[in-house]
């Protein structure tokens, strides 16, 4: 690479090594098969250094590629079955609908709880529907806002808050129920209590 | 507004996307709520917790250095295909010698993972490609900062007396499952890394049993390195210093008294 080439080279690269750790956070939560996430993000970033052209330097870098290795996780987990849109977000879930209490272990001590639970975390995260699993994981990896997440998956602000509020909700229903089988307090996980 | 209209959009406001009107209304709500206020706390370090469970992991280098070479991004990494012919000619080579003369300690024609994985970390640092996660001066700031983020036993990074100058340390992730924690610095003007890995990870390591007890030197491409046993650790030091200042900085490390 010599003279423009290595330029645009240095340029992408420079935008590119921050992002690194949750580009990689995010591929290996993002696929169904961790296996791929080398290809994943090979192919998301040659796919992205081939187009660096078009990106608008003064633009959310952060944005753009995450929409190259976001579309590539599909694609890659589409092959494998096919994708599971989740249902119409049209229309947000009432996020208080669970009438129960919230156990002292919350409270208290939410990382110990979870600590219990990591594997299964992972496991439930594969549960979720795939446009709910990557708005989960761009708001939680990504640290996105909605309007960023909306140009990502390109779709509708209101389609963002309904995949991750059900996102949500599935997945601590999914560690609740795991967790009161082994005993520990699975209403500590509910979503929702009544006032 | 109601607990039941301001938990309904709990997550909302948690994620700071309520919009000034309607944080403003939970805000005040909150105020004069204190049921609401502490479910809201509750639901937003029960959020920040699972979040941050998603979001934790490390990069790792070997995969961004394959990554970057074979996207023919990496100005000054990639290989020019000339050389490829060549370097085929010499692997044959080596392959041969080393089958002629038996396993030798000092042979690089064997590729040992560790040995990549530290000087694909070595060569990133110095062009830049990696920051340390702490950069600091003081051996002793990088200590507290070591013994606070790794998630193993490690030890004070070699000091001033072998002639060491720390610039930093950080934590990552060697071929995506056994964590690293890395200390970069100088020796006698030289760039030095220290890659430290638990002494449990050496059973992935098989090409660096047989050695445990001994210093083992090796190169590779122009990076020299010694690495050993010390303390509670594996720990492989890089650097283009000769092989006895190496030796020097990994005889260092695990001597010094814990701070406590």
């Amino acid at each position: 690479l010599t003279g423009r080439s290595a330029d645009k080279a240095e340029r992408f690269l420079d935008l590119l090594r921050p992002l690194q750790r949750p580009l990689e956070v995010y591929a290996r939560r993002m696929l169904r098969e961790p296996s791929l996430v080398e290809d994943v993000l090979q192919a998301a970033v040659m796919r992205a250094f081939a187009r660096f052209d078009r990106f608008a330097e003064g633009t959310d870098f952060r944005a753009w590629i995450f929409r190259f290795v976001t579309l590539e996780a599909f694609n890659r987990n589409r092959k494998r079955g096919p994708l599971s849109l989740g249902a119409d977000p049209a229309e947000p879930p009432d996020e208080s609908a669970d009438p129960q209490d919230w156990a002292a272990l919350v409270r208290d001590d939410p990382d110990g709880l979870l600590e219990h639970l990591d594997d299964h975390l992972v496991e439930a995260l594969g549960q979720l529907a795939a446009p709910e699993r990557a708005a989960l994981l761009l708001r939680a990896v990504g640290e996105f806002r909605y309007e960023e997440i909306h140009e990502i998956l390109g779709i509708p602000v209101g389609s963002v808050v309904g995949y991750l509020s059900r996102a949500r909700r599935k997945l601590r229903r999914s560690l609740a129920g795991y967790a009161a089988e082994r005993g520990l307090p699975a209403r500590s996980l509910s979503i929702g209590e009544a006032p | 507004m109601t607990c039941t209209v301001a938990r309904h959009h709990a997550l909302t406001y948690i994620d700071g996307e309520a919009g000034p009107d309607l944080g403003r209304r939970i805000d005040d709500h909150l105020a004069i709520c204190p049921a609401c206020a502490g479910w809201f706390d509750r639901q937003g370090r029960l959020e920040r917790a699972i979040r941050d469970r998603l979001a934790a992991g490390d990069a790792t280098l070997a995969v961004w250095g394959r990554i970057l070479d074979r996207s023919v991004i990496r100005p000054r990494t990639a290989r020019p295909a000339r050389r490829l012919a060549l370097a085929g000619l010499l692997t044959a080579a080596a392959v041969l010698l080393v089958a002629l003369l038996g396993p030798w300690q000092g042979g690089s024609a064997r590729h040992p993972e560790l040995a990549h994985d530290a000087a694909e970390l070595h060569g990133r640092w110095l062009r830049g490609e990696v920051r340390p996660d702490f950069e600091s001066r003081s051996d002793l700031e990088v200590d507290r900062y070591l013994k606070a983020s790794v998630p193993f036993r490690v030890h004070c990074p070699p000091r001033t007396d072998v002639a060491f100058a720390v610039q930093g340390a950080g934590v990552c992730s060697l071929e995506g499952r056994h964590r690293a924690a890395y200390i970069v610095g100088r020796v006698d003007r030289e760039p030095v890394s220290i890659l430290v890995l638990d002494r449990s990870s050496l059973a992935a390591f098989p090409e660096e049993q047989p050695h445990q007890k001994q210093r083992r030197h090796r190169r590779e491409g122009r990076f020299r390195m010694v690495s050993g046993l010390a303390a509670d650790n594996v720990v492989v030091v890089t650097g283009t210093a000769p092989d006895e200042t190496l030796e020097r900085l990994l005889d260092a490390y695990g001597t010094y008294p814990d701070e406590g």
